[in-house]
């Protein structure tokens, strides 16, 4: 269902997005981009007691092979998100790869939480490593041009360690996208190489803005940004990522909440003019809820926005909303960007025939 | 050698068909394929429109096969000593009535062989998977002579399964080209594998095989092709053979946007640069996708090829797809082509991979010698009704009073550490991952390291697909028909689907196979396992494992579970040496127990405890059977025989035992030793590697 | 809530509904309706169903909801989230079968 009655002379400013943001979010939708990152905490639990102490903490069952990776969060008692937290096995260790603590605050979350923690080697690969992120529909042949073939084969949320790198297929933008953590000592020259062998891919920066635009774009969760909204995975839609089934931190104010029924739910909203965080937002007249995050989306020309709304106007095509500030927005289904990499096939397509393939607009909507 | 296919009966048809490039592949009116587009088939002519069952269809094709395999080799007039004439038969159980085990009973009866019976059902790798296992059986002196090879039916299952996972092309299969899709097809392929010494003048030699298991997914490959490479790697291993000497290959080729793809890439892994000048064809443009046939078939194809100076073609390319062989041998009639050696490759779901090495006949190619590996037994583990405590099974056993149900405990199996959710697998799935997870667990591994993976293998004895996977596909086809049956449920649809899902968990990409003797699988495929490890340098682990999965509702007196052992070559306390193990015929037991006594270097009076059915051999000491405590099965029950000898020994002071089971199938004899310093490993008798093929 | 907007959430929470039974019941995901948010991703990360899954969703709009099969060049773009595929079969389903319960 298409917004209605959007009038255009609101008070609202009509976004203009900066030219470089854009540039960049659209090297992450088109071709690749790289990041240097800082945002995320990466952390190696070592021991016998390892497997207890993480299962002590994470919200989700304890089922994930070797050289994978659980996707998840870390609570807080009142079931709050305080981290964003990617698991991975591997042998009897555990690496934590957390977005929204600290290597700090992530130490004393888990000695808070798990008995045992303290017995554990925890090592902060921070100080000894470069993360570095690439991101794009073609990410995966510019990675498997500098690293080998085998990393084609390489599944959603699979890692593997190469000679003075890591490599963690996740992303959060919806393209793929690649976690390379590389060991200091190698890392300008493998950089280097990776800037060479991307001149072919029209490889760019992107900045954790961009990065944070797309996640957006494809309703990832950002823990530094509505995580901080003091929601609840049940209002956030993120009972994915935990289980009913176990206890953690936080699993007894989650299951009362689930038992009483939530009354709001996140949702996705699209907007012509500027939204702001924060502003409230009215249907038909009466309050309705307000917006949490608000960013302009550089791929659809408009806003996006994660509004948290009374459960019954929760659902995509409502609308109009009315916001405070004037614009007006539709409720829409998630996610709001039609992914090149949905149709990037890698046994069959290359950057470099790009322009003999035709592929479904990147805005195309069903419905 | 001995065939039939969609081009005919017999030798003569499929060179004919293959000579000329005529394919076999017709409209299907066996049976209705209304609801599905049309799709062609590779139908063996004068049954296009027969009604005998799947199973008398199967049996009639490897009959047919079989026998002229057996007279091509002249195999009637020697007198062969009694029980040295083994069969291994690659067949898929399908919807058939009868399970895979008896479908090789009967060709094994007909044909008059009282040597082992094997069945391998590996899906799309099993006959080629089939023949390698014949091999060993030469190279360790078991048989004299093996008629070895596949057969396999197309169902309306098979076909409504496929077109569900979306792989049937709407022409003619057209490998490495356009359209992408396979066409499917059936029937048989034998031939006769001899020992080299004085033979009539054989076709070829067999001089390699390799396995290996891509632990990707339940049916699509692995897109890098490393599974695929890793089996050449290994087959050409064991023959001796380096990459560069290979002059063809016989492709997988299904035609698949998954396969074609990622076997090309393999292959780039195997040759180099050297891939781009090599013919590599596929025969399923000529004969479609045999499926468990496939392999035999296909060996046979690129046979009667080589013996007249010509590699075969790939029928129906067009133009090639991205990432194709650069050489597809892209015409109608075979090419004129000689070479040394050839490989040829087969790929199932489950990512079983499997590829052989062969020559000319009088081609003096010194395969790599047989190795004399010790083995031991690193780590046991089972679920069943006991739950999964290894004390709790020896008490069972030691008061040997029967469980009042065969059933595993749930409750055992939900508190196990597993990589996957327990919930979201099919219970044969989930018994054996449980075991193996036991298993690798008591040999002091959480989980298989990264850098052994590869060169660590599982063996399982499995006899019938899981009944609630079968309720399963039945269901979904009464609630929306054939034409929309559930793909997922067709993809438990073959024997090795739980052990391609627990390799896949526990990231297992060694040597992988999945056979069934009927009673007695379990320990049949520890004794496979351990002659893998033993005469091979390919891997530094194997997980052999039984298993059995009841219907709801069944018998009293029979039981479920599964049961493993992790088996290694490196010593260590707690470690019983498997010191020797005997295969032989149906009704030879004796025959089995003397030869794994003799490789263990031992006397009946030195073994302190027997386990399993003792047949018509008195033991000593002490006897055990499990049957009588937990209830008759056929993959299960030998397996945890084997389990429980090892906890026995290690609990000592017992020094030997011996196990055994065996069925209408083969008989199994299996000798452990309790870990003591000092004890030198025993070279097992053996007389080489070379292997004529007929 | 004016009645017709009304009558559209409740057409979109029914179809829900049986979306998440066939996800329940047919994929036999170990989970129970009410925590399959309907804007969570299906594939890769949120549900992680995989490409048979794919291939059973796609066979259930056919038999439950009357989608075509031959409109699969769509479904790709469609099939991110329940939510989607409510739009998806609001917009392709044949309408009686989207109304029947």
């Amino acid at each position: 269902m298409e917004i209605r009655n959007v009038s255009p002379q609101s008070e609202a400013a009509a976004v203009v997005a900066s030219p470089a943001l854009a540039a960049e979010v659209r090297r992450i939708r088109e071709s690749v981009a790289y990041s240097e990152c800082e945002h995320v905490s990466a952390v190696r639990l070592s021991g016998p007691g390892a497997f207890a102490v993480v299962d002590a903490v994470c919200p989700r069952e304890l089922y994930v092979q070797d050289g994978q990776m659980l996707h998840t969060l870390l609570l807080d008692a009142a079931a709050r998100p305080l981290a964003d937290l990617q698991l991975c096995a591997e042998g009897d260790d555990f690496l934590l790869l957390v977005e929204g603590l600290d290597t700090e605050q992530l130490r004393g979350y888990l000695r808070e939480w798990a008995p045992g923690a303290g017995q554990l080697s925890f090592t902060d690969l921070s100080p000894s490593h470069r993360h570095v992120s690439l991101n794009g529909p073609y990410a995966w042949e510019l990675l498997s041009e500098l690293l080998g073939p085998e990393l084609i084969g390489l599944p959603y949320l699979g890692f593997y360690h190469g000679p003075g790198f890591s490599c963690f297929r996740s992303g959060k933008t919806g393209e793929y996208g690649y976690e390379l953590w590389l060991e200091r000592g190698s890392a300008a020259s493998f950089i280097e190489r990776l800037l060479e062998v991307g001149r072919e891919f029209d490889l760019g920066a992107a900045s954790l803005a961009a990065l944070d635009v797309c996640a957006l774009e494809n309703w990832f969760f950002n823990a530094r940004r509505e995580g901080r909204a003091g929601l609840s995975p049940i209002e956030l839609q993120l009972q994915w990522r935990i289980s009913y089934q176990k206890s953690y931190p936080g699993s007894a104010r989650l299951a009362e909440l689930r038992r009483s029924g939530p009354r709001r739910r996140a949702v996705l909203l699209a907007s012509e003019r500027e939204l702001r965080d924060g502003e409230r937002l009215c249907f038909e007249g009466e309050p309705v809820g307000e917006v949490v995050r608000a960013e302009h989306s550089c791929t659809r020309g408009d806003t996006l926005a994660i509004a948290l709304l009374s459960l019954p106007y929760a659902h995509p095509g409502l609308g109009p909303l009315d916001a405070a500030g004037g614009a007006r927005a539709a409720v829409i289904s998630a996610p709001a960007v039609n992914n090149r990499s949905l149709y990037v096939d890698p046994q069959r397509h290359s950057y470099r025939t790009r322009q003999e393939q035709r592929f479904p607009a990147l805005t195309e909507r069903v419905g | 050698m001995g065939a039939i296919c969609c081009l005919g009966r017999g030798l003569g048809a499929l060179w004919r068909g293959l000579a000329e490039g005529r394919d076999g592949l017709r409209p299907i009116r066996r049976f209705s394929t209304q609801g599905l587009p049309p799709h062609l088939a590779g139908i063996v002519p004068g049954f296009e429109t027969s009604s005998a069952s799947s199973d008398e269809l199967c049996v009639e094709f490897a009959l047919s096969a079989a026998r002229e395999a057996r007279a091509d080799a002249g195999l009637d007039r020697h007198a062969l000593g009694p029980g040295r004439l083994a069969l291994v038969m690659g067949t898929s159980p399908g919807d058939h009535e009868l399970d895979a085990h008896e479908l090789t009973e009967r060709v094994g009866a007909l044909l008059g062989i009282d040597g082992p019976r094997v069945t391998v059902s590996t899906a799309c790798s099993s006959s080629t998977n089939a023949l390698g296992i014949a091999r060993d059986l030469l190279a360790s002196g078991v048989s004299d002579a093996v008629l070895a090879g596949g057969a396999d039916v197309l169902t309306p299952l098979m076909f409504a399964g496929f077109h569900a996972l979306g792989v049937l092309t709407p022409q003619k299969c057209a490998a490495f080209s356009f359209p992408s899709g396979t066409s499917l097809g059936e029937g048989a392929g034998f031939v006769v594998l001899e020992a080299a010494a004085g033979r009539r003048a054989a076709r070829a030699r067999l001089l390699g095989y390799g396995l290996s298991c891509d632990a990707f997914h339940d049916t699509s490959p692995d897109p890098t092709g490393s599974g695929v490479a890793r089996a050449l790697r290994a087959a050409l291993a064991q023959a001796g053979v380096a990459p560069a000497e290979v002059g063809y290959v016989n492709a997988h080729g299904t035609g698949t946007s998954a396969n074609d793809p990622a076997e090309w890439r393999a292959l780039l892994q195997v040759f180099g640069e050297r891939a781009r000048r090599l013919p590599v064809s596929s025969s399923k443009g000529l004969l479609g996708h045999a499926q468990a046939a496939a392999g035999a078939l296909e060996l046979i194809t690129t046979l009667l090829a080589r013996e007249r100076g010509l590699v075969p073609q790939t029928l129906h390319f067009t133009r090639p797809r991205q990432l194709a062989p650069d050489d597809p041998v892209a015409q109608q009639q075979p090419r004129a082509c000689r070479y040394r050696f050839a490989v040829s490759t087969n790929s199932a779901f489950g990512g079983a991979n499997a590829a052989l090495v062969i020559a000319a006949a009088e081609d003096q190619q010194l395969a790599a010698p047989r190795l004399a590996r010790p083995v031991f037994v690193a780590g046991v583990g089972a679920l069943g009704a006991h739950g999964s405590d290894g004390g709790e099974l020896l008490a069972r056993l030691d008061a040997q009073a029967p469980l009042a149900s065969g059933r595993v405990d749930e409750q055992a199996c939900s508190r196990l550490a597993l990589p996957a959710d327990p919930r979201s697998l099919d219970p044969s799935s989930r018994y054996l991952l449980a075991a193996a997870t036991l298993a690798l667990a008591d040999a002091g591994l959480r989980r298989v390291p990264g850098q052994l993976r590869d060169r660590t293998g599982c063996i399982a004895g499995i006899t019938r697909i899981s009944p609630q996977g079968i309720a399963g596909i039945r269901r979904s086809i009464e609630q929306r028909g054939m034409p929309f049956l559930s793909a997922t449920a067709f993809s438990r649809m073959v024997l090795n689907a739980p052990l391609g899902s627990c390799a896949k968990l526990l990231g297992l990409r060694g040597p992988t196979s999945t056979v069934s003797i009927g009673a007695g699988s379990g320990l049949f495929a520890m004794a496979h396992a351990a002659e893998w490890l033993q005469s091979r340098a390919d891997a530094e682990l194997m997980l052999a494992a039984g298993l059995d999965e009841l219907p709801a509702g069944s018998a009293h007196g029979t039981a479920e579970g599964a049961a493993c052992a992790v088996l290694s070559c490196e010593a260590g306390p707690g470690r019983p040496r498997l010191a020797g193990w005997g295969i032989s015929g149906p009704a030879r037991m004796p025959e089995a127990i003397s030869r794994a006594l003799a490789a263990a270097a031992l006397e009946a009076s030195d073994v302190d405890l027997g386990i399993g059915c003792a047949g018509a051999f008195t033991l000593g000491k002490r006897r055990l059977d499990p049957a009588a405590t937990f209830g008759a099965s056929d993959g299960f029950g030998s397996a945890l025989a084997l389990v429980a000898a090892a906890l026995w020994l290690r609990a000592g002071p017992a020094r030997h035992a011996l196990v055994t089971a065996g069925g209408s199938s083969a008989s199994c004899a299996l000798v452990l030793s309790a870990a003591a310093p000092g004890l030198t490993p025993v070279a097992a008798p053996g007389r080489g590697d070379a292997c004529a093929a007929n | 809530m004016r009645s017709e907007l009304k009558l559209t959430v409740e057409r979109r929470e029914q179809i829900l509904a049986r979306l998440r039974a066939v996800v329940v019941r047919q994929l036999q995901y170990r989970r129970e309706a009410d925590e399959l948010d309907p804007d969570a991703p299906l594939f890769g990360s949120g549900f992680g169903l995989d490409s048979l899954d794919a291939v059973e969703i796609v066979v259930c709009l056919e038999t439950d909801f009357g989608v075509r099969l031959s409109e699969h060049e769509l479904l790709r773009g469609s099939m991110r989230s329940l939510n989607m595929l409510i739009d998806f079969v609001l917009s392709h389903g044949d309408p009686k079968r989207v109304a029947a319960e």
